[in-house]
């Protein structure tokens, strides 16, 4: 039973690295990045199986985050041809190129993570209840 | 008279209450109630073994998902409970008494 | 003797109860992990085919030496297989008729969160009614209420 507790934690850091990637996002949103491009939205990745575990059974349960996507979506664009960091030349001529984070999307994957995370608490709870009863038939 | 209560002779004069029965009388009493307390002893046996019996059938239908439900098992379980301390009582005062008697100086 | 101890009364169907629980919160945990995992499809191992089984075994039992004695023999359901000893590997199977949602993952978050409590409450009241045969137990050995 302490395995799934190992998977509830497993799945609360997965939860909590993807609120912080959306918070780094909102934050964001008016940066630039090194190539003077504005920044890109990361997307974490989630996905089944926890490789951090010590046996090959705890290798399969759980969650981990398998990866951290730079999202390759459009910029957005700004007409303002008197900014510095406007583009020169080409079919955006004059434009600036706004960051790819919605905020709408973001505030709706804070609030989904958020409720997982809180999912993934209970179930702790849970578990430590049971295991608390159990010893009890002890003392 | 030299017997008013009528102890010697084992007859009452009249106006007096009877006195306890003892002698022949009684002693067929006693060889009654001996097999007679064992019978009731055997048979209180029977029956907290029944009570006990039916408190695991009820947790046993709970735990395989029958018609029970959680107070039936509570009472069940309280039921045979009960009779089974009451039969432990019963053994340790018999134990206790049995002491007793074996250490009367004849 | 001591075998008998303890197989005695309900103590191995509740014994059997509280194992299949406590696999059963790790498969419960594992789904509620999962919920936003793209491609997850969430599992579960019934309890009441479980039940079921056990029911039948039980009886197989009662049948055999004609009371409350003895071991439970081993049994084996598609979800369930239980043996001879005791121990309970689970396998459990993706139950039907969750929505499918646009991440290819079927979670049902209210679903999971009554089979949690479900899952703790029979944890519960096995582990109560089990005290409750080890402490009848214990006073039988004593002598002592």
């Amino acid at each position: 039973m302490f395995g799934a507790l190992d998977i509830s934690v497993s799945g609360m850091v997965a939860q909590r690295t993807r609120l912080t990637a959306i918070s780094a996002n909102i934050a964001n949103r008016s940066s630039y990045e090194a190539d003077g491009l504005p920044y890109r939205a990361r997307q974490v990745m989630l996905a089944p199986g926890d490789p951090a575990a010590t046996t090959a059974s705890g290798r399969a349960l759980g969650v981990h985050v398998s990866e951290i996507e730079v999202s390759q979506a459009g910029f957005g664009y700004n007409w303002s041809p008197d900014d510095p960091k406007a583009i020169k030349s080409g079919p955006y001529a004059g434009y600036v190129a706004q960051s790819n984070v919605d905020p709408f999307v973001e505030q709706m994957n804070a609030m989904q993570a958020t409720r997982a995370y809180e999912a993934n608490v209970t179930a702790a709870e849970a578990t430590k209840a049971m295991v608390t009863q159990a010893l009890r038939l002890l003392a | 008279m030299a017997d008013p209560l009528g102890f010697i002779s084992g007859v009452t004069p009249a106006g007096f209450p009877k006195p306890p029965q003892t002698g022949t009388a009684n002693g067929a009493d006693k060889a009654e109630q001996g097999p007679a307390f064992r019978d009731v002893l055997m048979q209180n046996l029977e029956e907290v073994n029944k009570a006990q019996q039916e408190a695991t059938r009820a947790v046993e239908d709970l735990a395989t998902g029958g018609d029970t439900d959680i107070n039936d098992v509570i009472l069940a379980s309280q039921k045979a409970d009960n009779a089974f301390r009451m039969l432990q009582a019963l053994r340790n005062r018999m134990m206790e008494a049995y002491e007793e008697i074996k250490q009367v100086r004849v | 003797m001591i075998g008998d101890l303890s197989n005695s009364g309900s103590m191995p169907v509740l014994a059997d109860l509280m194992r299949f629980t406590a696999r059963r919160q790790t498969v419960i945990a594992h789904n509620i992990a999962n919920l936003d995992t793209p491609g997850f499809l969430q599992t579960d191992a019934s309890p009441e085919k479980f039940q079921e089984a056990l029911r039948e075994a039980v009886e197989k039992r009662r049948n055999a030496t004609g009371g409350e004695r003895g071991e439970l023999p081993a049994f084996e359901t598609d979800e369930v297989r239980r043996l001879a000893d005791g121990s309970i590997r689970l396998m459990p199977g993706t139950p039907s008729g969750n929505i499918l949602y646009h991440d290819r993952n079927n979670r049902d978050l209210e679903r999971l969160m009554q089979d949690l409590s479900e899952n703790g409450l029979m944890y519960r009241v096995s582990a109560d009614l089990m005290r409750r045969q080890t402490d009848l137990l214990r006073s039988a050995i004593a002598q002592r209420p």
